[in-house]
């Protein structure tokens, strides 16, 4: 197991080092000359004098280096922190991202919870009443589920909920001039996050679903399974004992991928919605070009894949004894 | 061991037996038939016994062959816009003259999406799908009592009634709706025209008075009051006919109405398009300037003397003597295009206005030609939203389908490669997949699309989004092609291949590739739809196809706010269903795939 | 006395094409303390029929008809958790496959204490002092640290004396033995079968064998049923069958002479049936052989045969039994 943890680290290690080269090729692509940028102050009248303070600045910023020392001094201000100076808010980025972060991190691990919720148990239903009406029904809703985009799904449920019904708002984060204690407050975020939660609670379920049925109906039509019930085990520790156990081994593969989809997808949600999240402010920041901005954030979802890659390896080291004895 | 081996696949054999019977050859024995039938036939046999496969094929194919075909026939031109179709719900019946007013017209007035009509008793109705507003503000027929003469501009209307009483109602900016204040003491109105927002009256003493958007239009008649008989309003000016037959600008600037050509004659009518105006010569002569645009200077051969014209936003309709009727100008709604059977009719009387034409026969009836309507609606920037949708659905497929090729190949290539020769390289393919697969997609897309997208053209950036989506969308067949070419590459076939002195990669590619096909090909078409979908996904955010090129995407991306979402549904809804339709297919399709082709999964 | 009858029993399976019977009016006995060996096919119903009796069928399976009588109780007739008392305490049932018929998540301590707890209501720590003992009696080597292994890290053999300890654990009064040996090396087949023979003189219980193996059937059985699509063909006590100079049904020929004897003289020919087995959905009218039997005549196409009582204890479902009498292995 350890050797097992110690590989799997070192694995992590090599794709953040790849991941971080990809980074600094965008940042390289991004347009403009940082020199020039740098100095832009300083008037042109003289070409000599504007050439001398060019190459100071190229050396300051360290553009006269070669690619790979650039490279280092690049990834170690990234590594401790400093993603520099976002234009348009006026501040340091690290600043700017700290509230959307806690935001789109909200949104989306209760997003996953409440899916897990509904689709582990639903795909077991399914699997255990395997071609009943009520699994077709459910099929063809899953297809239906996994085949729409969540821009469509949120569309209707803003049509039909907040302007039909009039349930939820329509956008944005908080009621406007709302003034309350701390608990108010917090009801009335809730309130607005309502929405687009179920809307994206709802666009995610379709593939989990279909997947956890899956991975229940390979895992119910193995032999152990037949030996638990010769064994004379009651069908529920069956299904949820050893049926459930083998079936969550190629779930916990597939709900890494599933939760990177959803963190990325939740840029689509944060801007119809106006939630002020991650995925809003890289719409935005892209938008007004802050690339600064743009590039902590792809930082951020570097590190959440790399993080999600490691929880899924430990999580099947532990329930895998195949990895975890060998 | 061969026993066992022997023994498994008769059992695989009776258990597709059992899933899949055989209805229709009862008496061919269970081997027989397979010999008889090749896996393809076998895969292409279960895939037509799926009745929801089969229906999402059907549905795929004809939405398929109408976006690939269907350009063909309704061009789009990506530069067209239209302000004064903005925003119209789903119709065809635009120039659906009511059943009442049929037998006994007096005068239709044409608006931009609404026609008015005055029937011989003074009753004024209205059809076609004008504005919310325009049907509140209108006065009851009993208000305004027996009207004798109507006209109607871009989203306002005017009546005249027997007592010279003239109503204003629809669009007030500008202070259309309210009369002004030298307008309500005058009682001998003899014409009232409206124009883009802009309305006039003619007086029976020569007099012209005008109220409306003075900014676009800046109405003065200075020397001519007193002489004018006629008056027709253009998009940006006002043309009179005096009394005895001379055309005259009504404007104080200079400008391409104002131009007037000093060898008319005696003119006997005249009319104008939003920017262009026509004067009939007593000699039935039609002259036409202005800002020429779309052929409207293209004054067909007309046998015979003109003696009336009608126009409307870009195109004229004249009548000759002997009742002839003769259109030229734009031709986008075929609203330039007289009918035969209006040819042939004895025509009394031409309205045309914007893109439509009624013309009454000396026997009354009521004949129609130009826009009847938009199927699917017209979009903000009065575009056909069935135009934008079918050549948006040809740019949204021909982008999966680029996306799906790119990822394939990388997809089989790199998959094959890794389980073929495993080891070290199987090792550093296998990270290298994992990394790209950790890569959050969307997000990832976005800064791409934007940091690269800025520099490129549009047609490069379509093909930027079609290396996009296939850049990052291959790990998941490369990973399904390495697992089937390692469990493949331990068979028989390829040992003896090997045996026999075959080249290793062409072992790859030419004897296990073909058994791993329909793994291949299931996830292509499941890819498709998830390639359409993202592609949707970043258009619709606008990091994909960006306007005026459209694609089911882009065309929701307008619709993010309240107003269009409840206001214009067919902006949204028709864009969201034809995607959805589109994918929930493909997908249908794939899963039905998936079904034929590997029977145990059916039990799935 | 009888242990297990099962009479006229019918099992069959809704598929999408049709009803699949897959039991067609079987009847077969199982005494106390003696194994009976059931013989035949692929898809020939043996294993059906024995499922049938602990109801451990695929989904889409179910008994039509016929009774299954178990130490005096109709078990066609007991329904869910009254058959879980019944599986793995008083019957038991020891799979194919070895390889798959263990949890690869569980250790072998966890699956196997689990009769113990269920049947025996023992504690957990009872229950796992218990499963290292039944593995002990198996004759595992080190049964404390196999215990605590999991199946991936146990042999084929060790794996399948695993699933003979999980069977005998409640000193079940019946065993259903499902070609146990199949999946395995032959000199571990030989192991296998030693101990369950061992065990049965052990614990004097009863084995219901099912195999296509004729070698295993004279090895193992006191009587034998040959299957084929879904009917007993002949029923008789082992010595019968392989006795020379006897009646035979001309399947259980067949199945003798395609199988290799040392009495076999050298130069002879194995014989093979010709033809397969019918498909299930498509059964002959008439003797499901007839179609691959070397002496069917019209009757035997058109007609039925019923079984036939050609001596004591022995039956064979043929119209002209006659004509299956060996003579030293030769016609």
């Amino acid at each position: 197991m350890l050797k097992y943890i110690a590989k799997r680290i070192l694995y992590i290690i090599f794709v953040f080092f790849i991941m971080s080269i990809i980074m600094f090729g965008i940042f390289k692509m991004v347009p403009g000359d940082p020199a020039a940028m740098a100095i832009k102050d300083v008037p042109k009248t003289d070409p000599v004098v504007y050439q001398q303070k060019y190459d100071a600045a190229r050396e300051r910023l360290g553009l006269d280096k070669p690619i790979p020392v650039q490279y280092v001094s690049w990834i170690t201000k990234m590594l401790s922190g400093d993603f520099g100076y976002s234009e348009s808010y006026r501040n340091d980025v690290i600043n700017i991202v700290k509230e959307p972060m806690g935001n789109t991190i909200f949104i989306n691990i209760f997003n996953v919870v409440a899916a897990l919720l509904i689709t582990i148990p639903l795909g077991i239903v399914q699997a255990v009443k395997k071609h009943s009406k009520f699994d077709n029904v459910v099929q063809v809703g899953t297809i239906v589920g996994y085949s729409l985009p969540s821009f469509i799904v949120s569309l209707v449920a803003i049509y039909f909920f907040a302007i039909k019904l009039q349930i939820f708002p329509v956008s944005g984060m908080n009621t406007p001039g709302f003034s309350g204690t701390g608990w108010e407050k917090f009801l009335d975020k809730m309130y607005h996050f309502a929405l687009p939660l179920i809307v994206m609670t709802v666009a995610s379920l379709g593939s989990m679903t279909r997947f956890v049925r899956a991975a229940m109906i390979e895992a119910l039509s193995m032999d152990y399974i037949r030996t638990a019930r010769a064994k004379g085990l009651t069908e529920k520790v069956v299904i949820y004992s050893h049926a459930f156990r083998n079936a969550l081994l190629p779930i916990i593969t597939l709900i890494i991928g599933w939760f990177l989809g959803i963190f990325g997808g939740s840029v689509v949600i944060e801007q119809i919605f106006g939630l002020n999240g991650l995925g809003k402010l890289l719409y935005t920041s892209l938008q007004a070009q802050d690339y600064n901005v743009v590039l902590a954030l792809n930082m951020f979802y570097f590190v959440i894949a790399i993080v999600g890659n490691l929880i899924t390896d430990l999580s099947y080291g532990l329930v895998d004894p195949r990895v975890k004895i060998n | 061991m061969s026993k066992n081996s022997k023994k498994k696949s008769t059992l695989s054999l009776i258990f597709s037996r059992l899933l899949f019977g055989q209805k229709e050859r009862v008496e061919t024995s269970v081997l027989e038939e397979e010999q008889v039938h090749s896996p393809m036939k076998t895969i292409v046999r279960n895939f037509k016994n799926n009745k929801l496969s089969m229906t999402g094929l059907i549905i795929f194919v004809t939405m398929f062959l109408i976006v690939f075909i269907g350009p063909n026939f309704l061009k789009l031109d990506l530069s067209y816009q239209e302000v004064t179709q903005q925003n119209i719900a789903p119709t065809s019946s635009l120039m659906k003259v009511p059943s009442k007013l049929k037998g006994h017209v007096k005068q239709i007035a044409i608006g931009s999406t609404f026609s008015v009509g005055l029937s011989d008793d003074g009753k004024v109705y209205t059809w076609g799908k004008p504005k919310e507003k325009m049907i509140k503000t209108m006065p009851s027929q009993e208000e305004m009592g027996k009207v004798v003469q109507i006209a109607a501009g871009l989203d306002h209307a005017l009546a005249l009634n027997s007592e010279g009483k003239l109503f204003s109602w629809g669009n007030d900016r500008f202070h259309l709706g309210s009369l002004p204040l030298d307008v309500q003491g005058v009682t001998n109105i003899k014409q009232i025209a409206a124009g883009y927002q802009f309305s006039i009256i003619v007086t029976d003493d020569g007099k012209a008075f005008g109220w409306g958007n003075t900014n676009v239009i800046d109405f003065n008649v200075g020397k001519y009051q007193g002489q004018i008989d006629k008056v027709v309003v253009a998009s940006s000016g006002v043309i009179g006919l005096t009394k005895d037959g001379k055309v005259i600008s009504l404007m104080t600037k200079e400008n391409g109405y104002s131009r007037i050509p000093q060898d008319l004659g005696k003119v006997v009518d005249i009319a104008s398009t939003s920017n262009a105006i026509a004067a009939v010569g007593d000699d039935g002569k039609v002259t036409v300037w202005g800002n020429i645009t779309k052929n409207v200077d293209k004054v067909p051969q007309i046998d015979g003397k003109v003696v009336s014209i009608a126009a409307g936003r870009y195109h004229f309709t004249a009548i000759t003597d002997d009742g002839k009727t003769y259109s030229w100008g734009a031709n986008n709604f075929k609203q330039s295009t007289v009918p035969s059977s209006i040819q042939k009719a004895d025509v009394k009387a031409v309205f045309s206005g914007y893109y439509q034409n009624y013309a009454i026969t000396k026997d009354g009836s009521v004949l129609t030609w130009g826009l009847k309507g938009y199927v699917f609606g017209s979009d903000g920037m009065g575009r056909d939203m069935l135009t934008r949708l079918i050549s948006g659905g040809r740019l949204t497929m021909t982008i999966g389908a680029i996306a799906v090729i790119i990822s394939t190949i990388i997809g089989v290539t790199i998959g094959g490669i890794s389980g073929y020769y495993g080891g070290k390289i199987d090792m550093f393919l296998m990270r290298l997949q994992e990394v790209v697969a950790g890569i959050p997609f969307l997000p990832f897309a976005m800064i791409l699309s934007a940091i690269v997208g800025n520099r490129i053209s549009e047609t490069q950036r379509i093909a930027l989004i079609m290396v996009i989506l296939g850049l990052l969308s291959w790990p998941s067949l490369c990973r399904l092609v390495r697992a089937q070419v390692f469990a493949e590459r331990e068979k028989e076939f390829v040992t003896a291949a090997k045996a026999m002195g075959v080249k290793e990669n062409l072992i790859v590619f030419k004897h296990i590739l073909p058994n791993v096909i329909s793994v291949i090909i299931v996830n292509a078409t499941l890819d498709f739809a998830s390639a359409m979908l993202t592609e949707s996904t970043l258009s619709y955010l606008g990091f994909g196809v960006i306007e005026p090129n459209p694609t089911w995407g882009n065309m929701l991306n307008g619709s993010n706010s309240g107003v269009v979402i409840q206001e214009y549904w067919w902006r949204w809804v028709i864009p969201a269903v034809a995607l959805g339709l589109a994918t929930i297919c493909i997908n249908i399709i794939g899963d039905g795939l998936r079904d034929a082709i590997d029977p145990k999964s059916q039990e799935r | 006395m009888a242990l297990l009858e099962i009479n006229d029993l019918h099992t069959f399976f809704e598929t999408k094409k049709g009803t699949v019977k897959a039991v067609n009016g079987v009847s077969y006995s199982v005494d106390e303390g003696k194994t009976l060996g059931i013989v035949g096919e692929s898809g020939s119903g043996k294993s059906v029929s024995a499922m049938s009796i602990l109801k451990l069928l695929d989904g889409n399976g179910r008994i039509d008809s016929g009774s299954i009588i178990f130490n005096g109780r109709d078990l066609a007739d007991v329904k869910g958790n009254d058959m879980c008392k019944i599986r793995g305490n008083d019957i038991s049932v020891i799979f194919q496959e070895p390889m798959t018929s263990l949890n690869p998540i569980f250790t072998i301590e966890r699956q196997l204490s689990e009769p113990f707890m269920v049947h025996q209501k023992m504690s957990k720590k009872e229950a796992r002092k218990q499963a290292v003992e039944m593995l002990r009696s198996v004759k595992i080597p080190n049964p404390e640290s196999v215990a605590k292994q999991y199946p991936h890290q146990l042999s084929g053999g060790m794996r399948q004396r695993v699933m003979i300890a999980m069977a005998l654990a409640c000193q079940p009064k019946l065993l259903i033995a499902d070609e146990p040996t199949t999946a395995l090396d032959v000199t571990i087949q030989a192991q296998i079968l030693k101990l369950m023979n061992e065990l049965k003189k052990e614990r004097g219980t009863s084995i219901l064998f099912i195999t296509h193996d004729l070698g295993v059937i004279n090895e193992m059985a006191d009587d034998v049923a040959v299957m084929y699509c879904g009917q007993v063909v002949e029923k008789a006590p082992v010595r019968t069958i392989f006795g020379k100079n006897s009646y035979s049904h001309p399947y259980t020929e067949g199945l003798m002479f395609s199988i290799p004897r040392l009495d076999t003289p050298a130069g002879v020919r194995l014989e093979a049936i010709p033809g397969a087995v019918p498909h299930p959905l498509d059964l002959p009218k008439g003797c499901k052989f007839a179609p691959r039997c070397k002496y069917a005549t019209d009757k035997c196409r058109e007609e039925e045969p019923e079984l036939v009582s050609i001596e004591e204890n022995h039956v064979i479902r043929c119209f002209y039994p006659e004509k299956g009498v060996r003579s030293d292995g030769k016609k």
